[in-house]
């Protein structure tokens, strides 16, 4: 019930921007700003690629809120264009590191400590650090299926992959953290 | 959801830290934009309007103060002139107000559906 009222307050706060109003696309902003932080982050693996590509599609967002006939497709519409901007993002390093040569990837996250000696409190901690340790892609992958709770035709949308690519892809992701969560308890 | 997946939800929640102050900056470009291109939609949207009274109020005037030897043409393209302006700012405001009426009317019923959810939450 909370998300339905979440999901709810973001489509009258969308209504709101069509409107004009500047204290609807405020209010937005703050209540998305740090998931789509997340997702880029995810996306790009560092934090000041991240807020840039945020930034970007904050700016797209902005422009194009006016055209969004459906407000319940607000969450899809805003993760499809942070993802192409963090692909956009992507494909210019890309093109950098093939004249500079190859950065270090840093998809896997710094965290806390995760020495052996100091054991988890509980499982949600040591999934935690299993995620941590996980790609990005594969990260931001789990997070649009499980927390922001998209199916598998969204997420390919978003993503721009096709479904079956999603499906395999998330099944390998789910795999890989059960390889690694087996390898930290042992 | 499974088990796990619960488990996976929350540990995926604040799995990476946002930095306060780039986030900052962002929502006040953001903001920034949005309303340069609502202001800009209202100018544009003031700019035809004006521009349609102007060709209504200059085809009325031309029309009753031409001379009586004046060609049917040129009567004729005061006419056309006259009714494309009044057309344009009529076809304009309904737009104006179906659009207004729609948004209107859509947040009014997602306001109801919200009043509906708390009244739910609250008696469970």
């Amino acid at each position: 019930m909370a998300d339905a009222r979440e999901s709810l307050c973001d489509e009258v706060l969308v209504l709101g921007c069509r409107e004009g109003s500047r204290e609807a696309f405020t209010l937005l902003v703050e209540r998305w700003q740090a998931r789509l932080w997340r997702h880029a982050r995810r996306l790009t693996g560092r934090d000041d690629a991240a807020s840039d590509v945020l930034q970007d599609a904050w700016l797209a967002m902005a422009e194009g809120l006016g055209r969004l006939d459906d407000p319940a497709a607000f969450p899809r519409w805003a993760y499809t264009i942070v993802s192409r901007r963090a692909a956009d993002w992507q494909r210019l390093r890309r093109r950098d590191e093939d004249v500079a040569g190859p950065r270090v990837d840093e998809t896997e996250l710094p965290g806390p400590d995760d020495s052996a000696a100091d054991a988890p409190r509980d499982a949600v901690e040591l999934l935690g650090r299993a995620l941590r340790r996980l790609p990005g892609e594969r990260r931001a992958l789990l997070s649009l299926h499980h927390l922001e709770g998209f199916d598998v035709a969204e997420i390919a949308e978003i993503l721009g992959i096709p479904a079956g690519t999603v499906k395999s892809r998330l099944h390998h992701a789910r795999q890989q953290l059960r390889d690694i969560i087996e390898r930290m308890d042992r | 959801m499974s088990e796990f997946g619960d488990l996976l939800k929350e540990a995926l929640t604040g799995a990476e830290t946002v930095p306060t102050d780039r986030g900052k900056q962002a929502l006040e470009a953001a903001v920034a934009k949005f309303q340069r291109r609502e202001r800009t939609v209202r100018w544009m949207a003031v700019i035809a309007v004006g521009f349609m009274s102007g060709l209504v109020i200059w085809a009325a005037v031309s029309f009753f103060r031409a001379p009586d030897d004046t060609p049917l043409r040129t009567s004729l393209l005061h006419v056309v002139a006259f009714l494309f302006g009044m057309s344009g700012i009529g076809f304009g405001k309904l737009w104006f107000a179906m659009m207004h009426d729609h948004l209107a009317v859509m947040k009014e019923l997602k306001r109801m559906q919200l009043m509906l959810l708390d009244q739910v939450g609250t008696r469970s």
